[in-house]
């Protein structure tokens, strides 16, 4: 009853449309439409790819800093972590061949442990007023977010879901059956490639919102609970949406209320989805 | 526009591996032919070659007067390839219709709307099928062989001129076999040719035309009781192979094994 009742007065003190809050807000909302992409990465069967692509963003926010160090110069980690992401993603694909399991998982570790290696590597090299840049790309914070980020991160979000929207049959044949699709003459490989850059812009994104560490959490984990209640692609990808956003505003408020760091509660909550959509969806089929 | 599948000294060969070799071989189109030979023969290699997904290492090619190597576009419009699968991997959740649907937008313009009419030829190419009741039902939730029926209604509903199918009748009981012979010996008699990789010939004496048997090299090709004897098969199937003489065509019984 007392936590009801400071929760109720917390709530009832803060200003809900205070900027940085208003920030978060667009923030979670652009994060759910990139969370699509995690719903893309399930069908094609490459569920942990965003989150690698994310831990990728470390590599590239590494290099930026490390240059702009050595050259003296304002370099925006943001694009040099988005492109490194997406670029590590399209190299995925080009590993793993024609999707062969093993030839994926391999290349997934493979880019990982080079992006990790760089980043470990020129974390070191840097000032300490330096590495916190890089380690914001760790543990992100979505109630730091400035005006600027959000304009960067819409701009990726647009292009991002304006692909998706467009080359939506396409991805979906892709997924269902890539042979069969090849032979009515859609150019799998083409459209592959962008599957993996899109799915590797939205990890970097996410990186940038929440950090690389909970990206498996934020884009894997709502797509996988979406899935168990979802009878058709296009009901999949607006649900993986409308759930990575209604999990986004409950953490964040909850997070306000408890004065914890809000991408750790809001990752909290999309797991505690997918374990409770598993064992719904498992106490279904035993039925 | 030459109405046949024409391969000249056809080889291919994967990682140096040899998979077909030195295949010759002049197929007419509309015909009902069927492909048979043990595993790793090169059967479902030859159908993929003929849409161009693998191309030859030497010799060529020809289907319907296109070389699939350089008209890929062409050929894949013209004929409809159902690949061997027994069921789907990945976990797209998909409905009957819009698998069949697949096959009438992947000719339409990016980003491929479709409308009433497409939804319409939806419902008549199922029903061709027997599979009209099935129209909104989640095609994972669908048996081997009622998949199959779909795979089939999603490539004739592109209306082909040819169409290759590897081993449909996998996972498929035994009336869902005849009624897609039955659909089959339709398609053929509208003038598709059809083209099929399978294990058991006999399902389909009655509307062989052809016989082709593979075993990376072409051991025998022509109509049915022209290859379907005890000499020919033991190129592939050793003494394992018997033929026993049946109407209309000889049946082919392979150990405990049909071929």
């Amino acid at each position: 009853m007392s936590l009801a009742r400071t929760s109720f007065w917390v709530i009832y003190m803060l200003d809900l449309l205070a900027p940085f809050l208003v920030r978060a807000y667009v923030a979670i909302v652009l994060s759910a439409a990139a969370a699509a992409a995690g719903a893309v990465a399930v069908l094609r069967g490459v569920s942990y790819l965003p989150a690698e692509a994310s831990h990728a963003a470390l590599g590239g926010v590494s290099i930026a800093v490390f240059l702009g160090f050595i050259l003296s110069v304002d370099l925006d980690p943001f694009y040099f972590a988005i492109l490194f992401s997406a670029c590590s993603a399209v190299l995925v694909a080009y590993a793993g061949g024609r999707l062969d399991r093993d030839a994926i998982n391999s290349a997934l570790g493979g880019v990982m442990a080079v992006s990790l290696a760089v980043y470990a590597l020129l974390r070191a090299l840097v000032p300490a007023n330096m590495k916190t840049v890089i380690d914001g790309y760790l543990i992100g914070d979505i109630l730091i977010l400035t005006t600027k980020d959000l304009i960067q991160l819409g701009v990726t979000v647009l292009v991002a879901v304006f692909f998706e929207v467009l080359f939506y049959h396409e991805i979906m044949y892709i997924c269902f059956d890539a042979e069969g699709a090849e032979a009515m003459g859609i150019r799998v490989k083409f459209y592959d490639y962008l599957m993996f850059f899109l799915m590797g812009l939205s990890g970097g994104l996410m990186a940038k919102v929440f950090g690389s560490l909970l990206v498996f959490a934020l884009v894997m984990a709502p797509a996988a609970a979406a899935r168990m209640f979802s009878s058709n692609v296009k009901n999949y990808l607006i649900n993986t949406t409308l759930l990575t956003v209604s999990l986004g505003f409950l953490g964040l408020f909850v997070s306000i209320v408890l004065n914890l760091p809000s991408s750790g509660v809001i990752a909290g909550f999309t797991s505690a989805a997918y374990i409770l959509s598993l064992a719904y969806s498992k106490a279904v089929r035993q039925k | 526009m030459s109405e046949e599948i024409v391969a000249r000294r056809l080889n291919v060969r994967f990682d140096g591996r040899s998979a077909l070799e030195d295949i010759d071989v002049r197929i007419p189109v509309p015909s009902v032919t069927i492909i048979i030979g043990p595993n790793g023969a090169g059967k479902s290699t030859f159908l993929r070659t003929l849409i161009g997904s693998v191309r030859p290492a030497s010799g060529s090619v020809e289907v319907l007067g296109m070389d699939p190597a350089t008209k890929s576009d062409q050929v894949k419009r013209a004929v409809s390839y159902v690949a061997q699968k027994e069921r789907f991997s990945y976990p797209v959740p998909i409905k009957v219709s819009e698998v069949v649907m697949m096959g009438l937008l992947v000719d339409k313009a990016i980003p491929r709307v479709h409308g009433k009419v497409d939804d319409r030829k939806v419902a008549d190419a199922l029903h061709v099928v027997d599979m009209d009741s099935y129209f909104d039902a989640p095609f994972d939730r669908l048996s081997g062989g009622q998949q199959q029926r779909v795979l089939l209604a999603r490539s004739i509903i592109r209306k082909p001129k040819l169409l290759l199918l590897d081993e449909p009748f996998n996972a498929v009981d035994v009336l869902t076999q005849c009624a897609i012979i039955e659909h089959l010996q339709r398609l053929r008699n509208s003038g598709v040719g059809i083209l099929l990789v399978t294990h058991d010939s006999n399902p389909l004496a009655r509307i062989t035309e052809y016989v082709m048997v593979l075993d990376k090299r072409l051991v025998g090709f022509g109509p049915p009781r022209a290859v379907l004897k005890q000499e020919v098969l033991a190129q592939v199937y050793g003494g394992a192979a018997k033929v026993l003489d049946g109407e209309p065509c000889p049946y082919v019984v392979l150990g405990d094994i049909h071929a």
